[in-house]
């Protein structure tokens, strides 16, 4: 019987191991992580200066050596998931861990089973985000202050920890804290060292950590940088509207229905024990410390003023540690009675597992594959240095963007141009870009901004703009913002969004071979593109033919039909 | 609290019942029982099932399309309860006590039925059937009269639903082979008293179609068998993983208790060998689901509404050994936080994440268009369109006409007359496209096109848009139409914007024209059948807009996307 659960919980790991590896590959960016990615390559290339980037830990740190050499914003994000794909599964190792379990034995197998099906790991837990750095570092924390307390070593980590992680994302305090706090306060049982000598090795741990970050970040020229960020964070943090918890929580009740019910359970269980004990029951033994934290996680989730559903990262693994020690206990005496076993089964089955499956498949319907078309279509139209590509989020990090401000933040606070009182229609006309490409985040642009768009590029499709101009009939004068190559030809030539028909029928039919005769600035117009100078241009042809100038960049001829797509799912908030 | 949920959940599915979109089944349903209740059997040719007698009696007198819907759905609601009840009584448990109330919460909390309990369909008088049968020969064994109804009851179900036979047949062969012991009366007793209440039954059915259903109301009950045989031999046949695959995710812990009990039975059965398969454990409940499984599993088309038959007899069986898990964990107090918790996040949590979508499918559109509809047309004269028979107070064009899945192919590929040469023969005032109507070819579509205008996406009246200055159209259709401006037409096309009411356009006083010569004025024409002409100032685009016998205009109607008028399994 043990035999067989082990291969069968092997297999299972094997799988979500596959499974995962997949999902890396393939599955949607968020905005979020191209900023990430954005910023990780700006700080690689020494652009601080020229382009915003938060340069926490995780962006200065993790992933700056993957965005240094990278040519192609594929490369970027493919490395960047695979690596985040490692602290997904360090991650579910250190929750397996920090259950107190012997890894390799049957109970520490069904921990890490347990752990790497939470459904809400899966939507987050390979994103790049630094929050996937900061559970790491709070969990390796909690093994060494929870599981293995003995001597001064924990506490020397523990202390380094607590120094490290607010530079990987600044709430990290309102964990590092009050778990410092509480074990040099009430060190855990085992522990004989002198109180004042834990305080020290802490101490001492979180002054050498911090030397080393302060003379990593003045060697790598990002101490201002760091420090003007976190300046600007703590002076806005109170900016931007506030939302609920309703969507966050909601998700977990589609999808860990089990994890719920063991947590109020035990928290009940807890509840009662502290009023028939007293004091007595605040130890380190027993499910007390995992409830305390998992209490402290849904204070600083309910105390967040935008808690998008990605803070169930800081939510639902303190949930589980302290549902799998309430649950082991109960499941283990459950277990004895051979009565019980079916339904112990058949309950982690449709109550755990297939709510899991569930909420995980629906991510093979949501890949990057057209993102990454963009953005190799991005690359292929604008040259590394000189065209700037725009799309707020940093979608193309191997291009330039249009200016310092240039990222839009998530809907719940004004954008970094804003603050500064700058306006986008300013920022474009400054430094346009060749590309524009539009998105969720782009929407909530002003009506100005977009008016203005409209007005300097043309749409390929919904979602990837360049820089151009449609003609009225006969022609007539047009101003060029961006020196570059250009494309002219009839509008039915262009391949512009709308000059061919809808659906498959538009892209299997083939391409109207453009006849266009015209003259630009008098003089006669070849098929080939040709290369604009920054002014007014003229071009005159048959009064019944409506000139398109279209960008090229610097390698294409001709686009091609792009086909239909809507700029609102090219990322999507949340799904 | 058991109570006071009970009056809860009772309060919200009345609410559902009235307010919650229409399934195009239902229309059907409702159609055949318009027939009935307005004496037009004894000429229908198709087949009348029992459901539609009780449905006949709730609609009888309605005047409105809304009424007929809103009274059906709360006869529905009335057998909705009646079928929990059942199923409460089925577990065995004692009337009216905490227990019995327990299974009754429990049985009232099954999502999938709430998703079809209420609909007006066969299925939920067909249930009503088959537990009235359990209870009276399962968990209240009378003898004899408990065969003498069961044997009734087997006759009423097959002339409710042609697919009773799948759960009758094997339901009757069980009782009438192996007769629960409660019943204390020879085998050939209950036998003939069985065979004595099927025979009444026949012929008190016989006796009522014969007063008041179809002439050939025999054979509209072997057209209709004729027609499930085809289809289950047919290539239209799909899998149960659509409607299995709901259950996941709406009923976690009755699966869970499903499985568990499968398991416990299949150990017992093995350690018992056949005495595990007496009437005192839970064997019969387990048998009554494995036919109900595969009734699912061999059913051609296993659409969701199916799960009707499945979903309650899993809970007989779950219930039962619930009732046993929660016996042995003997320290049952100490165990009530996980008890409850589980029973909150795995199964009231899921019930009501599944039941409170339908708030967002409400059928206030349906509701709305079927009254526009009704007030643009004469109940006897103007024949509404929309493949699927929502406007019960108005002609249909042809009862071919009335589009179904499994019959659709059939239809296209017969050399009979289309629907364009339907709505040729006799047009329709009104069209109102839906995903059904979507099913036709294009050459139907085209015909549409060309002799009505769209009002809304999901809203199309006769009519014609003439081109700027006038010129010739066609009317096909006899009555009250309303001469205009497009701009001030209310049609779609003439309110880019599509938004609801709008303010009168300003131009609609200075629109003047000319009908066949005559100058128009701003009320409505009578307009025969034949060509007629327009003629208007050239800067203006004439548009012809049928209004019906009451009305002035049309008005403006809000746009929807007319694939969301009915929605299925969402």
């Amino acid at each position: 019987m043990n035999r067989a659960l082990i291969i069968v919980l092997l297999a299972s790991l094997a799988g979500l191991l596959w499974f995962s590896h997949r999902l890396t590959g393939v599955r949607i960016y968020h905005a979020d992580e191209c900023q990430n990615v954005s910023m990780a390559r700006i700080i690689a290339t020494g652009q601080t200066k020229v382009f915003y980037a938060e340069a926490g830990l995780f962006q200065a740190g993790v992933l700056v050596w993957l965005a240094r050499g990278a040519t192609r914003s594929v490369d970027m994000f493919v490395a960047a998931r695979f690596v985040m794909l490692e602290i997904f599964w360090l991650n579910i190792v250190l929750i397996a861990l920090a259950t107190g379990e012997r890894l390799l034995s049957r109970r520490g197998l069904i921990a890490l089973v347990g752990a790497a099906t939470l459904a809400p790991l899966w939507d987050y837990g390979f994103e790049i985000r630094p929050d996937n750095l900061l559970l790491c570092g709070v969990l390796l924390m909690w093994c060494v202050a929870r599981v293995r307390p003995t001597g001064l070593q924990p506490f020397f980590i523990v202390g380094a920890l607590a120094a490290a992680l607010p530079f990987v994302a600044f709430k990290a305090l309102a964990f590092t804290l009050p778990i410092s706090a509480a074990i040099l306060v009430f060190p855990p049982t085992g522990q004989r060292a002198p109180r004042w000598k834990l305080a020290l090795a802490c101490a001492s741990g979180a002054l050498g950590m911090f030397v080393l970050i302060r003379v990593g970040y003045g060697a790598a020229g990002l101490w201002d940088v760091y420090v003007a960020n976190l300046r600007r964070m703590l002076e806005h943090v109170t900016e931007g509207h506030r939302f609920g918890l309703g969507e966050v929580l909601g998700r977990l009740l589609g999808q860990t229905p089990l994890l719920l019910a063991f947590l109020t359970a035990g928290l009940v269980a807890v509840a009662v024990d502290l009023r028939r004990r007293g004091k007595a029951a605040l130890t380190w033994e027993g499910a007390l410390p995992e409830a305390l934290l998992f209490l402290d996680a849904l204070v600083v989730l309910v105390l967040n003023p935008a808690p998008e559903p990605y803070n169930l990262l800081h939510l639902v693994p303190y949930a589980f540690l302290f549902a799998f020690r309430y649950a082991s206990e109960l499941l283990g005496e459950l277990w004895g009675r051979l009565a019980l076993r079916p339904v112990v089964v058949a309950l982690l089955a449709f109550a755990y597992f297939v709510p899991f499956g569930l909420a995980t498949r629906r991510h093979v319907g949501f890949t990057n594959y057209h993102q990454e078309a963009r953005m190799r279509l991005a690359e292929g139209l604008t040259d590394p240095a000189r065209d700037p590509v725009y799309d707020g989020v940093g979608m193309v990090p191997t291009r330039p963007s249009i200016g310092f401000y240039w990222s839009l933040p998530n809907v719940n606070r004004p954008s970094l141009a804003q603050e500064q009182g700058l306006r986008l229609r300013d920022m474009l006309a400054a430094h346009p870009a060749a590309v524009f490409i539009p998105n969720y985040r782009t929407d909530w642009l002003p009506e100005e901004d977009h008016a203005f768009i409209r007005e300097r590029y043309v749409s390929l499709t919904d979602d990837f703009w360049v820089l151009g101009k449609v003609l009225p009939a006969g022609g007539g004068a047009f101003e060029i913002v961006h020196p570059g190559r250009y494309r002219i030809s009839s509008l039915q030539g262009s391949d512009l969004a709308g000059t061919y028909p809808e659906g498959l029928a538009g892209l299997i039919a083939p391409l109207e071979e453009d006849s266009f005769i015209g003259t630009l600035d008098g003089v006669p117009l070849s098929k080939r593109p040709v290369v604009l100078t920054v002014g007014t241009h003229r071009i005159e042809t048959k009064p019944d033919c409506q000139p398109a100038v279209v960008w090229m960049g610097p390698q294409q001829d001709r686009m091609g039909r792009l086909g239909d797509s809507d700029h609102r799912y090219l990322f999507l908030r949340s799904y | 609290m058991l109570l006071g949920g009970l009056a809860g959940l009772m309060g919200f599915s009345l609410y559902l019942a009235v307010a919650r979109i229409y399934q195009v089944d239902e229309c059907a349903e409702l159609t055949v029982a318009k027939i009935l209740a307005t004496g037009q059997a004894k000429t229908y040719q198709g087949g009348i099932p029992l459901l539609q007698f009780p449905l006949a009696w709730a609609v009888h007198g309605a005047t409105r399309s809304a009424d007929y819907y809103t009274a059906a759905r709360l006869l529905m609601v009335a057998v909705f309860w009646l079928n929990l009840v059942l199923i409460a009584i089925a577990t065995g448990e004692r009337l009216l006590s905490r227990r019995w109330l327990f299974a009754l919460l429990g049985a009232a909390t099954l999502a999938p039925l709430w998703d079809y309990g209420f609909e007006i369909r066969h299925d939920n008088l067909l249930l009503t059937g088959l537990l009235v049968t359990w209870c009276v020969v399962r968990v209240h064994p009378k003898g004899w009269p408990s065969y003498l109804v069961a044997g009734a009851l087997a006759v009423a179900m097959q002339f409710t639903a042609h697919k009773a036979f799948a759960y009758v047949i094997p339901l009757s062969l069980a009782i009438l082979v192996f007769p629960p012991p409660g019943h204390r009366a020879p085998r050939w007793k209950l036998a003939l008293f069985w065979a004595g209440g099927a025979l009444g039954m026949f012929l008190a059915i016989r006796l009522v179609y014969g007063a008041y259903g179809p002439k050939e109301g025999w054979e509209g009950h072997r057209g209709g068998l004729e027609f499930v045989s085809k289809v289950a031999f047919s290539g239209d046949r799909f899998g149960p993983g659509i409607a299995l695959g709901r259950l996941l995710g709406q009923t976690p812990l009755l699966l869970t208790l499903v499985a568990s009990a499968l398991v416990a039975f299949a150990v017992d059965l093995r350690r018992r060998g056949r005495t595990a398969l007496a009437w005192n454990g839970s064997a019969p409940e387990a048998l009554l689901l494995a036919v109900a499984f595969a009734a699912l599993i061999v059913n051609p088309t296993p659409f969701p509404y199916n799960l009707l038959h499945l979903v309650p007899y899993a809970f007989l069986f779950a219930f039962r050994h619930a009732s046993a898990v929660l016996a042995e964990i003997r320290d049952t107090r100490a165990r009530l936080p996980i008890v409850c918790s589980i029973l909150v996040f795995v199964h009231f949590v899921p019930f009501c994440a599944a039941t409170r979508r339908h708030l967002d499918w409400p059928n206030s559109r349906q509701t709305h268009l079927m009254r526009l509809a009704e007030d643009l047309t004469d109940p006897t004269k103007d024949p509404v369109f929309d493949g699927i028979g929502m406007v019960l107070t108005r002609p249909i064009i042809d009862p071919r006409a009335l589009l179904h899945s499994l019959s659709f192919e059939g239809m296209m590929k017969d050399s009979g007359p289309q629907v364009r040469d339907m709505l040729a023969a006799r047009p329709a005032a009104v069209v109102i496209p839906n995903y059904r109507t979507d099913w036709l070819p294009e050459a139907d579509h085209a015909a549409i096109r060309g002799r009505y205008v769209a009002v809304a996406d999901d809203f199309w009246v006769l009519g014609k848009v003439l081109p700027a200055g006038g010129g010739t159209f066609q009317i096909f259709h006899p009555g009250r139409y309303r001469i205009s401006s497009l701009q001030g037409s209310d049609l779609a096309e003439g309110c880019p914007g599509g938004a609801g009411q709008l303010p009168p356009p300003s131009d609609e006083a200075s629109f003047t024209a000319t009908l066949d010569g005559a100058p128009v004025s701003s009320r409505p024409v009578e307009l025969t059948v034949g060509s007629h002409r327009i003629e208007c100032k050239a800067g203006y685009q004439p548009a012809v807009v049928w209004v019906g016998p009451k009305r002035d205009r049309v008005g403006r109607l809000s746009q929807r996307d007319h694939r969301l008028l009915f929605v299925n399994w969402y």
